[in-house]
């Protein structure tokens, strides 16, 4: 099945600049279906960019981020050529990753 | 002619028609049936709070309230009659404005 | 007899035709429309006009372009190919409904189908399609119909769109009756789609943002950021109707059949850039 998570990361004087979007219902819990059920809370709990085994930038996301969330940060310390893995966790407890070349 | 004998003939003959109406219930189905096939009438041109206005009025009757029952069944049917008025002066109201005609 | 013909042909061209006189054919309105935008709009070239808001305002410009990385709408348009290539239960597939097989064809819909004298859009084709082979057809605003019609439009990225309403009096009649509609007022606001599109595009309504009619069909399905996700045009239409208080019409109804017929042919030329995003 193909990644949950599509993205973009591309150096320059020392920034990589990432860009990501990512399927995910991201529903709150607060939201009724037509039937007058409410849809039950399924969202990315944690989303962690992680290079050479370290943490570049984790997010505590939650019920108030929306579906497929895009996501866009920046840092230093990186280079053209290195490898990033951007991963995830939600509150059922699934996850994904996948890993992305810097261009 | 006896002038005041007239005149309460006058305001009998008047009041008969209310007198005639009979109850509030049936004064509402005339005026909330007049105002669906009137809604009816305009068509494509239907407005959206018409259906509102018919559905509060259907409610407050079925709940017991005639007195808002009557007036969303009027108020329904005034704006049902506004659709249809419009209805009709688009027929040909929209050449006016359009481009390339 | 040849002479005479002449004759009248040299007058009439020499004449301006009076408006009275004038039952302007498709050409001349959509010419005289893209005349009109072009004045009102002097400064913004005609494959811009596709972009509808994006091409008045540079604020929201700025935002779309930084979106445009990574398009919400990606990933129903994979959805959308994997539906398109998945077969019926019957073994067929969608490319043995359409021409080509599918790719590269939006930009010739929707077109008057002269056996059957209606418009059909492509998301009628690909009901039709369904049902042709033994499928349940789809819901007609959204899902899985608005994915499979994002997916056949990003094959037709860039071309121009190509109605045609050949010289049928049914064709014409379809035609005139979309043109009709566009230009009527409706609702208890009393409103046209000329009103907010013709008259009054660049300007604010609410929080919205108004576009002009020019270029407006080339960007569905369209993926609505109100919506959270990819609609139909027709999706758009009720919508609208709703906005102003009139009741909307059945999706893919012949009344907004030929709605989308008359304004897709104003929109001749211009580049497909189905599907896109807007607010």
């Amino acid at each position: 099945m193909a990644s949950s998570i599509r993205v973009r990361a591309v150096e320059n004087n020392g920034v990589t600049s990432l860009k990501a979007l990512v399927r995910h219902p991201m529903d709150s819990g607060f939201v009724k279906d037509s039937a007058g059920n409410v849809i039950p809370a399924h969202f990315i709990k944690v989303l962690t960019i992680s290079h050479n085994g370290k943490n570049v930038f984790v997010a505590n996301w939650g019920p108030a981020v929306s579906k497929d969330p895009f996501l866009e940060c920046r840092f230093k310390g990186a280079k053209k050529g290195d490898e990033l893995t951007i991963s995830w966790i939600d509150n059922e407890g699934a996850s994904d990753s996948t890993t992305a070349t810097i261009a | 002619m006896n002038k005041p004998l007239l005149a309460i003939g006058i305001s009998l003959a008047l009041s008969v028609p209310l007198a005639a109406q009979g109850g509030p219930k049936e004064d509402f189905q005339e005026v909330y049936a007049k105002a669906q096939s009137t809604h009816q009438d305009a068509g494509n041109f239907q407005w959206t709070i018409t259906s509102d206005r018919l559905k509060a009025a259907k409610s407050a009757a079925d709940s017991g309230d005639h007195e808002k029952a009557m007036a969303m069944a009027k108020e329904a049917l005034k704006l049902a009659e506004e659709s249809v008025a419009q209805r009709k002066k688009q027929k040909e109201a929209w050449r006016q404005v359009a481009i390339g005609n | 007899m040849l002479k005479a013909k002449v004759i009248l042909v040299a007058l009439g061209a020499a004449l301006a035709v009076p408006q009275a006189l004038a039952g302007a054919s498709p050409e001349e309105d959509r010419k005289e429309s893209v005349e009109y935008f072009k004045q009102m709009f002097p400064d913004v070239p005609f494959e811009e006009f596709v972009n509808g808001q994006y091409a008045l305002n540079e604020d929201r410009r700025k935002q779309w372009e930084s979106m445009q990385d990574f398009p919400p709408y990606e990933f129903a348009v994979a959805e959308g190919q994997e539906l398109f290539e998945t077969p019926f239960a019957n073994g067929k597939t969608y490319a043995s409904c359409f021409e080509n097989g599918g790719i590269g064809i939006r930009q010739n819909y929707p077109y008057f189908d002269t056996e059957k004298n209606e418009v059909i859009t492509l998301e009628l084709a690909i009901n039709r399609c369904r049902e042709a082979n033994g499928e349940e057809p789809l819901k007609w605003k959204k899902g899985a119909i608005a994915s499979i019609s994002a997916y056949m439009a990003s094959t037709s990225q860039g071309k121009p769109i190509n109605i045609k309403v050949p010289d049928d009096p049914e064709a014409l009649a379809a035609y005139q009756d979309g043109k009709k509609f566009y230009y009527s007022r409706r609702g208890q606001l009393n409103f046209s789609c000329a009103s907010c599109h013709v008259q009054n595009p660049g300007k604010w309504i609410r929080a919205d943002f108004l576009s002009p009619a020019l270029g407006q069909p080339a960007n569905f399905p369209v993926h609505r950021a109100k919506w959270g996700e990819l609609g139909t045009l027709h999706r758009r239409f009720a919508g609208c109707n709703n906005n102003v208080r009139a009741e909307p019409l059945p999706a893919q109804s012949e009344e907004y059949r030929n709605l989308e017929y008359f304004l897709t042919y104003m929109s001749n030329g211009l580049p497909v850039v189905g599907p896109a995003t807007r607010p």
